[in-house]
């Protein structure tokens, strides 16, 4: 090929390759508007009265720990406005899973939360020891959603083997309130 | 020939972004007392260059049973901005406020060269807000279920309240709205609340003379929230616990790491720090051949994959992330841990 016609065809390289990389670019943009947008529309409006919804509420379970022994409180399960906080539902290695169950031991859902055992303290500006504390003596809530058939929950880490925990009766006497 | 080729393919990859706008809302105080006048600002972006923009407001009453009572949808101002310009901050002050137990909501619409639009509400309350018992909506934009819902808790130890809700105004601009990932493009996803009890935070390395973090009288009304921050203002060692954490109350880089937890399942990425590894777009790996594996789906290399220390988790974020980093000076997510908070967002409103 002669030098002439590389030199025509510089400029046109050049321009599909600024056009392509514009392209590569606007595309993104453009996806990344689109879903956005489908976001958006998927958000309703804030709703004032949300927390005089009587449809919009959950559960919440506590727990002493008792030298750092978790012990389901006697108490009912306390009847909260709203629904639960947005968690993350997948198992995680490593996590610290909720999972709750019908009467006959069936699924019904299941969260990964930060272990509520410890503290964990991410201030380095004092300190950078013990930065993951055990509780010794304090309490922790279980959140779950309102569900009357929730009969057991299994908490733990995966590594722990939890076995399933009678809380029929906590719901039970929530729901009679 | 070949000039108008190229002509043509250029403007036609113009057009296909026609229609895209970055809108940022704010309103100054965040949390007005009644008859406080107001400034309203838009900072905007449009691709297409910005037009015209509309604020209208609209005024909710409201009374301690629950009842409101709607307004109709005002027009306020109109601003024609000159030359078109594809960004610019527009500001409006509102003499004289508005009445106690109100909720107002503001609405900016935004139209380009092209006719194109984008409308961005916020809502917030009036102090005096008539429900007691629960957080006052100061920046809200979305239902509850469907986007990020943060709770800022006054410390008892706060001596001026208004300087409190001038660091909670901070938290949403120059905090989460100032986030990389978040920006002018999802920060309609977000929900601020400012709560009527206060907590008492300890410090982490007093916690067996101290006692826990004391939660607000009203904290069964808050479970409902991704982030419920106590905000102080003396110094302390500042921990997360359960759902509740604290932060001296001009920490910007404190408040987005722990929310990096608590809304975003992010575990740390220092060494001594809290690990696991989430099934969907993790920010921690239990193992370096998995790091390195994901690496390239995440913007990175797997060179990057290195150890947290000697804690047998491993990570591909640089040093700056801000789920290595704490304290006063806002950082940011690397880009892996912003996958994960953009996942977390979409999740959040399309699976409430």
């Amino acid at each position: 090929m002669k030098s002439s016609k590389i030199k025509n065809l510089l400029p046109v390289l050049f321009i599909v390759l600024t056009f392509l990389s514009n392209c590569s670019r606007q595309i993104e943009t453009y996806q990344d508007e689109k879903q956005r947008q489908k976001v958006e529309k998927t958000t309703p409006e804030y709703n004032a009265t949300y927390f005089v919804d009587p449809e919009s509420k959950h559960l919440a379970l506590i727990f002493d720990i008792v030298d750092g022994e978790l012990k389901l409180a006697d108490g009912p399960a306390q009847l909260r406005p709203g629904r639960m906080p947005y968690y993350s539902t997948e198992t995680t290695a490593g996590g610290f899973l909720v999972v709750f169950n019908d009467a006959a031991g069936e699924k019904i859902g299941q969260y990964t939360i930060e272990d509520p055992r410890f503290v964990r303290s991410c201030d380095f500006d004092y300190d950078s020891t013990n930065v993951v504390q055990p509780i010794r003596d304090g309490s922790i809530e279980i959140l779950l959603p309102y569900d009357i058939k929730i009969a057991t929950i299994v908490i733990g880490t995966v590594a722990e083997k939890p076995v399933p925990l009678d809380v029929s009766k906590q719901i039970r006497a929530v729901v009679k309130q | 020939m070949r000039r108008t080729f190229a002509l043509m393919i250029l403007v036609s990859s113009c057009m296909i972004v026609m229609n895209c706008f970055r809108t940022m809302p704010m309103h100054d105080p965040i949390y007005p007392t009644k008859g406080a006048d107001i400034v309203y600002s838009l900072d905007v972006w449009a691709y297409n260059g910005v037009a015209n923009v509309k604020l209208y407001e609209r005024v909710y009453s409201l009374d301690a049973s629950g009842s409101i009572s709607f307004g109709a949808e005002m027009l306020i101002h109109e601003w024609d901005p000159p030359g078109t310009p594809n960004s610019t901050t527009l500001e409006y002050k509102k003499v004289g406020g508005y009445a106690a137990n109100s909720l107002i909501r503001y609405r900016f619409l935004v139209k380009d060269k092209l006719g194109n639009t984008r409308s961005h509400h916020v809502i917030f309350a009036i102090d005096p807000f008539p429900f007691t018992a629960h957080p006052a909506p100061v920046y809200v934009q979305g239902d509850i279920n469907h986007v990020f819902d943060v709770v800022f808790i006054p410390d008892t130890d706060i001596t001026d309240m208004a300087v409190f809700r001038s660091h909670c105004r901070s938290m949403i601009l120059d905090a989460i709205f100032a986030e990389n990932t978040i920006d002018h493009w999802w920060n309609r996803q977000f929900n601020f609340f400012i709560n009527p009890d206060r907590g008492t935070a300890t410090d982490a390395n007093r916690i067996s003379q101290d006692g826990l973090h004391q939660k607000p009288a009203n904290w069964a009304n808050l479970s409902f929230a991704e982030v419920k921050v106590i905000m102080h203002q003396n110094d302390l060692r500042d921990y997360a616990y359960g759902k509740l954490f604290s932060t001296e109350q001009q920490n910007r880089g404190t408040m987005m790491h722990e929310a990096g937890h608590a809304m975003f399942h992010l575990a740390d990425e220092y060494p001594g720090g809290s690990h696991w590894q989430e099934a969907i777009l993790p920010n921690n790996w239990a193992t370096l051949q998995a790091a390195q594996a994901d690496a390239p789906s995440r913007h990175k290399t797997a060179a990057d994959a290195v150890e947290i220390g000697t804690d047998g988790w491993y990570k591909i974020c640089d040093d700056n992330c801000q789920m290595k980093l704490s304290g006063l000076n806002l950082s940011h997510y690397d880009l892996p841990c912003g996958d994960r908070v953009i996942y977390c967002i979409i999740d959040n409103a399309t699976n409430p």
